[in-house]
């Protein structure tokens, strides 16, 4: 069959990782397409807690990716400062914890060279003064938090910057190979088209799905599933990160994220990677647990529930998800007779770079590139188009100049409408189609209390006086976006957000009648 | 605290939605005395349009072109739905007297109880409903017949996009073309708010520099739509006269809210219950409402720096759902707040909400609420009215979901109708009738 399209590396999946990859696989010269099923961080890059992990999370389960951590934090906060907030993070014990755990700690730290200065209990609640009475230990570490959209988008731009292609809604469906990948087989999953692909070498950063990729060239990889279900509250609970001290377990982190705070996680071994939802059993356990360490959370509104997979590497079969190694893994596929083709999946958030610079170095040393990794060194773009995830800078700027900006679109975020026009223009500029999902995705639309009700309607009405929608697209934007949302609301609902529910289903099916269309 | 204050009434009515408007209006009429009080005007929330009934979600997709018969039908497969409580001739009748009585106060609409229509509306698509505000009227025979159309948008004016409609529609309305205006003295950039644009189109100077603009866009359009800002208390006067200016039929197209035509009602409800005698609190939380040995209800809430209590020989719960604050959610249960009345729900809380939002069955809390006798008066198990003089009328009431069905406005007047039917024979039987205007 011959090819419609050729190119150097393929890179599936555009993750942190993928985008890490792509940008620094140009910076050293490659010809790089990048694909995702669905769009940017669709997978565990967007449904994480944001947490740039100092590392003191894992100095008892895991000191080498503890190391790992802490190296790379500190490479991100250089060159992507506009991506953190360094709000730094407090570890904290209350009355019942592991004793002998909290008396370790600092020497674990210290073994691998992680700061954890010891503070009072009633330090740290003056530090943070929600804690709870109960605390008996804690400790101050470099944790910070990083917004993922800004950083893949961001590194996504750059690549493309340097003649990176970037292909949304393309999903891999399959491969012909011999000794190695001859053609990709590629579909649009929006029209349904069929694309022959063919490439030097092929780079499988698909995180969780990375199995399943590896299977259609042959390929057995041993991959674990953890579902994590994270909590986010309408206000912010705290300054910094807090974490719970004692070995990771369910619902230990609380992370800020702008004007709002992400709590987590779960970790419930997951057999299925396409219906993955939070349930409201997670979202109960999250509230209670994390409740031991702020007490006042129960009087806190929730405004939405998310689950993300973490791909864990190695040993089947050990039913504890959470003692398997979070450090990731780079595979040759070569050793198992696929010459053209690498997978790299797990690891962190935090350690997205490294694990691109790796994977990069494996892929460089086969397509013969000399050219050394320049990523820890070169400051990450900053782009117009991908700055409207940051909470509270669209409302900041419009405030300033309300007329240049236009209408306020979503009243809970403060989002006008000249946010929709960047993000629609850098888009296109990518070749890309803009959708409301994919605009929401790079914006804070429907990240506010209503949860895009309200919003989407304006969002949708003023993509079509701009030429992004056309026919009745409108309807099919607007039912998915909500039904997107919905997935995260579904297992908080609680006194107001009834009715907020109720508000928004009286208006799309009441008033619309956007149940009926057909 | 400041002062007491007492008062004594016939009827209280607890909400001020389509249902606690329908209920003051007919229990007004019957004579009898009435105070009303609510919290909010969720009216202005409303499109303007009086749907009755046009699709039974648990039984399938079919829409039905003659509400009275999908009733007749609904009710034979759900024998608890609300409407199963009434006779289609009360049905028709009721909302035949509230069409009357809005028609009186320069609020029309069009339609009869036998015959759904469909409404364009701003996201272009048509909505089944039953009573069409006049001001909406022309659309649908437009669309009928494919006559060439104009669709005009308003510059500043948010969620509302003449070109979404037309492209949105365009396979069932293809002869239509998309403009924009900018509204006069309405500078550039600035955010066009619909009450206001309506406000000021009662003005005939502003109305005729409107008229002109959108003239100048039609070519040879035969019908031209545009948002629904024709006005508020003039909108009959606005509507024909923008009519005759630009030569041929105009019809509003509802969007999100607030909206204007729910603006209208609010305030045509609002003119009609002062004339029929009403008195009315509004932005007031009823706080307490307390049974009395002598049968009679005693509803109290604070008014500025008093408090006042209202002693009635009956009383009328037109509180609605969760938004309206009718029911809420505490914990696993969903409860009545006022007099916690007992809520018909689902065993599970897992079966309150579907997997997928736009379930076409609709969502299983929806179906929550009072369970109620013939004249919606509020069950206990055997089932038995827990009290003689108690009603709960509009969406606070079980096994309907109004959004599915497309019938709010028909449930809540009827509903209302009918429980006024109740408390009038209550007031005969028990001849406690004050007859007279409250204080
Ligand atoms: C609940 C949770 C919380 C976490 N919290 C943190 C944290 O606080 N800090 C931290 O450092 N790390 C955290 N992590 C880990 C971090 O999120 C992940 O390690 C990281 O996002 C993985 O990125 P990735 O690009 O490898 O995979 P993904 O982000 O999963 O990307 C894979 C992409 O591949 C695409 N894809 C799949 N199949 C195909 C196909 N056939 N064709 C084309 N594209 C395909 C998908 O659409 C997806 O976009 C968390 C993870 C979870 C699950
Ligand atoms: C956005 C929207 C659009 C709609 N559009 C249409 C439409 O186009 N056509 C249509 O037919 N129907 C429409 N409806 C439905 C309809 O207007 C009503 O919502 C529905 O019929 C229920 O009305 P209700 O009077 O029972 O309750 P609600 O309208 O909810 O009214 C409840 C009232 O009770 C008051 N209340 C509650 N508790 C207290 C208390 N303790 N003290 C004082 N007051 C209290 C509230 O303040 C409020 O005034 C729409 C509804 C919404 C939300």
């Amino acid at each position: 069959m011959a090819a419609n399209y050729t190119t150097q590396v393929l890179i599936i999946g555009g993750g942190v990782t993928g985008t890490a990859l792509a940008r620094d696989l140009v910076l050293r010269g490659a010809c790089c397409l990048l694909v995702d099923k669905e769009d940017v961080n669709f997978g565990a890059s967007g449904a994480n807690h944001g947490l740039l992990h100092s590392g003191a999370r894992y100095v008892y389960t895991d000191p080498k990716a503890a190391m790992e951590c802490a190296a790379e934090a500190d490479i991100l906060r250089k060159i992507a400062p506009h991506c953190i907030e360094d709000c730094g993070g407090v570890f904290a014990a209350i009355e019942g914890d592991d004793e002998g755990y909290i008396a370790d700690f600092p020497s674990l730290c210290s073994d691998v060279k992680i700061a954890a200065n010891p503070l009072l209990p009633d330090e740290a609640r003056e530090l943070e003064p929600r804690l709870s009475e109960k605390v008996i230990a804690a400790f101050r570490v470099n944790d910070a938090a990083i917004d993922p959209f800004m950083l893949s988008l961001n590194m996504l731009q750059d690549a493309c910057e340097a003649g990176c292609t970037y292909l949304a809604n393309h999903e891999v469906t399959g491969f012909y190979c011999d000794n190695r990948i001859n053609q990709v087989i590629l579909r649009n999953n929006i029209s349904g088209e069929q694309t022959i692909l063919e490439a030097q070498l092929i780079v499988n950063a698909t995180g969780a799905w990375s199995a399943g990729i590896a299977e259609m060239a042959g390929v057995d990889m041993d991959l674990i599933y953890s579902k994590g279900s994270l909590l986010i509250s309408r206000v912010r609970i705290a300054r910094h990160v807090i974490n719970r001290l004692r070995p990771p377990s369910d619902g230990d982190i609380i992370v800020p994220g702008g004007t709002v705070s992400v709590l987590g996680t779960t970790s419930i071994l997951a057999e299925n990677l396409d219906h993955i939802r939070p349930t409201r059993l997670e979202a109960d356990l999250i509230i209670e647990e994390c409740g031991e360490l702020i007490p006042s959370l129960s009087d806190e509104r929730f405004i939405r529930a998310f689950s993300g997979v973490r791909p864990l590497a190695g040993a089947s079969g050990d039913g504890e998800s959470r003692n398997i190694t979070r450090g990731f893994s780079l595979v040759d596929h070569m050793e198992q007779g696929i010459d053209n083709f690498i997978t790299i999946t797990g690891g962190k958030l935090t350690t997205c770079r490294l694990m691109a610079e790796k994977a990069a170095d494996l892929a460089c040393s086969k397509l013969g590139i000399k050219k050394a990794c320049a990523t820890h060194l070169v400051p990450l773009g900053k782009n117009r188009g991908n700055q409207w995830t940051e909470p509270g800078l669209s409302a900041t700027q419009w405030i300033a100049d309300p007329a240049e900006m236009g209408e306020i679109l979503c009243e809970c975020e403060l989002v006008p409408k000249s946010n929709i026009e960047d993000i629609a223009d850098l888009m296109r500029n990518q070749g890309q189609k803009p959708t409301i999902k994919s605009v929401a995705l790079r914006s804070r639309i429907g990240k506010g209390p209503c949860q895009g009700g309200f919003c989407s309607l304006r969002v949708g009405a003023a993509m079509y006086d701009n030429d992004h929608l056309k026919d009745d697209e409108g309807i099919g934007n607007i039912r998915d976006f909500i039904e997107n949302r919905w997935k995260g609301i579904r297992p908080i609902v609680r006194g107001v957000t009834a009715s907020q529910v109720e508000l928004q289903e009286a208006i799309h099916c009441g008033l619309f009648a956007l149940d009926l269309y057909e | 605290m400041g002062n007491q204050k007492e008062l004594k009434c016939d009827v209280v009515v607890i909400g001020s939605g389509m249902s606690g408007m329908s209920a003051a209006l007919f229990a007004a009429r019957e004579g009898l005395s009435v105070i009303q009080i609510s919290h909010h005007s969720p009216l202005v929330n409303h499109s303007g349009t009086i749907d009755i009934m046009s699709c039974a979600p648990l039984q399938g997709k079919k829409i039905w072109k003659n509400p009275l018969r999908g009733i007749g039908y609904l009710c034979r497969e759900n024998n608890d739905h609300p409407y199963a409580k009434l006779d289609l001739e009360e049905i028709k009748m009721s909302l035949g007297e509230v069409k009357k009585a809005l028609a009186q106060q320069g609020l029309d609409y069009r339609g009869s109880t036998s015959e759904n229509h469909r409404v364009l509306t701003s996201l272009g698509t048509l909505k089944p409903t039953c009573l069409v505000p006049a001001t909406m009227w022309a659309g649908e025979k437009a669309l009928a017949r494919n006559t060439s159309g104009l669709i005009v948008d308003i510059a500043g004016l948010r969620g509302f996009s003449a070109r979404e409609i037309v492209e949105t529609v365009k396979a069932k309305w293809s002869n239509l073309r998309a403009s924009r205006i900018e509204f006069p003295g309405l500078e550039a950039k600035r955010e066009a708010v619909p009450e206001l644009m309506a406000r000021a189109l009662e003005n005939p100077v502003t109305l005729k520099e409107f008229a002109e603009r959108i003239k100048s866009l039609i070519n040879d359009e035969g019908v031209v739509g545009i948002p629904a800002v024709l006005g508020v208390n003039h909108s009959r006067r606005v509507h024909n006269e923008l009519k005759r200016m630009l030569g041929v039929p105009v019809f509003e197209i509802p969007s999100m809210p607030a909206s204007v035509p729910g603006i209208r009602l609010n305030e045509v409800f609002d003119t009609i219950l002062r004339k029929e005698g009403v008195t009315r609190y509004g932005n007031r939380r009823v706080t307490s409402v307390v049974p009395l040995q002598n049968q009679r209800f005693q509803t109290g809430f604070t008014n500025d720096d008093e408090t006042v209590t209202i002693n009635s020989a009956s009383l009328v719960i037109a509180s609605g759902r969760f938004t309206g604050r009718g029911l809420i959610v505490n914990g696993e249960d969903i409860r009545e707040p006022l007099l916690n009345l007992p809520v018909q729900q689902p065993e599970l809380k897992t079966e309150w909400y579907r997997t997928l939002f736009f379930n076409r069955t609709g969502h299983g809390i929806n179906r929550a609420g009072i369970f109620t006798d013939r004249f919606f008066r509020p069950v206990d198990i055997y089932p038995q009215a827990i009290y003689p003089n108690l009603f709960t009328v509009g969406a606070i009431n079980a096994c309907q979901d109004w959004v599915r069905e497309k019938s709010g406005s028909g449930l809540a007047v009827a509903s209302a109708y009918k429980a006024v039917q109740g408390i009038t024979k209550y007031c005969r039987i028990n001849g406690n009738s004050t007859r007279r205007k409250p204080a």
